[in-house]
């Protein structure tokens, strides 16, 4: 199933805004399955994440509509951006809540961060991802960066993410090293960057 | 058996009921407190599980235009009207009534509660 045409994009964008009541599930009719499909095809990550965050996505539009504006760009494009986004953080947290199973699995207590803390922190990690998606435009490049970041050293877990089938482990470890070594490279400019900014 | 739509319509069916604004809200609300389920919801209005999952992403009938709305999704899926226009009034007014309970035993604790403190600092 393709996305629809851009004339079936505005029309439901119109009747969204509209509120009309049958058009929540009109949209999902027109877009769940072709975002499911772009959403794997760009990340590789599994049918159930990419299902979730495809109507995750849906439903982060149909509650602000307004966040997309048609001058920029067509519907499909917003809610596809929107839907690896939420992929993105979907596989991230899996990842983090993994690596903290097994490295922390006999501590008892982790310190809770202050309300403010975490926000001050969210707006600034916010801030830094907006900058590394301007430096690195390859979304499972992006996706891979973001598992370094939280710390994931699992070569099968980058190697998933990178999009590496097909070769031998040690074929495998050797093109993960390489492409972690790039990103590292590219964080590190950004870095450097960033202070000299 | 379980097609990629049955099973996406499912998951979207069940994460609308966290969506005030939708028809599964209201109707999952009318579920919880009638302690009925969706095949009751499918069998009152005649009609397959798979259409109350798609009945439950439609926004609900806003007051002002309440009867073309309802007849706007009846026709949609094939639904009769006042059957439809039926269940979500009697939803609207118990998934209503509940909550004005709710708030209102919430109060009379919190009323009880104060008094309490007062009878036991004299």
């Amino acid at each position: 199933m393709q996305f629809p045409s851009p004339e079936v994009e505005v029309t439901l964008h119109e009747r969204i805004f509209a509120a009309d009541p049958v058009a929540p599930a009109d949209l999902f009719a027109h877009f769940v399955e072709p975002l499911v499909r772009a959403v794997r095809h760009d990340l590789g990550c599994d049918l159930d994440s990419a299902r979730d965050s495809a109507i995750d996505a849906l439903f982060d539009y149909l509650n602000s509509p307004a966040t997309y504006q048609q001058d920029k760009g067509r519907l499909c494009t917003f809610l596809v951006q929107v839907a690896k986004h939420k992929a993105i953080d979907r596989i991230r947290a899996r990842s983090a809540e993994a690596r903290r199973e097994r490295e922390f699995g006999s501590v008892v207590e982790v310190r809770e961060p202050a309300p403010n803390e975490v926000m001050e922190r969210s707006a600034e990690a916010q801030e830094l991802w907006q900058r590394i998606e301007q430096v690195v435009p390859d979304d499972r490049d992006r996706l891979a960066l973001a598992l370094i970041l939280d710390g994931e050293r699992s070569t099968e877990t980058l190697a998933e993410a990178l999009g590496i089938q097909g070769l031998t482990p040690l074929e495998r470890q050797r093109d993960v090293k390489r492409h972690r070594d790039r990103l590292v490279k590219t964080l590190e400019r950004l870095g450097a960057k960033l202070r000299d900014d | 058996m379980m097609t990629d739509e049955t099973v996406w319509l499912d998951s979207a069916a069940r994460r609308a009921r966290q969506e005030p604004w939708t028809l599964g809200c209201l109707l999952s609300g009318l579920a919880d407190i009638e302690g009925t389920s969706g095949s009751d919801i499918a069998a009152e209005l005649n009609c397959d599980s798979e259409t109350v999952h798609w009945i439950f992403l439609c926004r609900r009938p806003s007051e002002h235009c309440f009867a073309q709305e309802v007849e706007r999704i009846a026709a949609r899926f094939s639904l009769d009207v006042k059957r439809l226009a039926g269940l979500v009034r009697r939803a609207d007014a118990v998934v209503a009534l509940a909550a004005a309970t709710h708030d209102t035993s919430e109060s009379i604790l919190l009323a009880a509660r104060d008094r309490q403190d007062r009878e036991d600092k004299t």
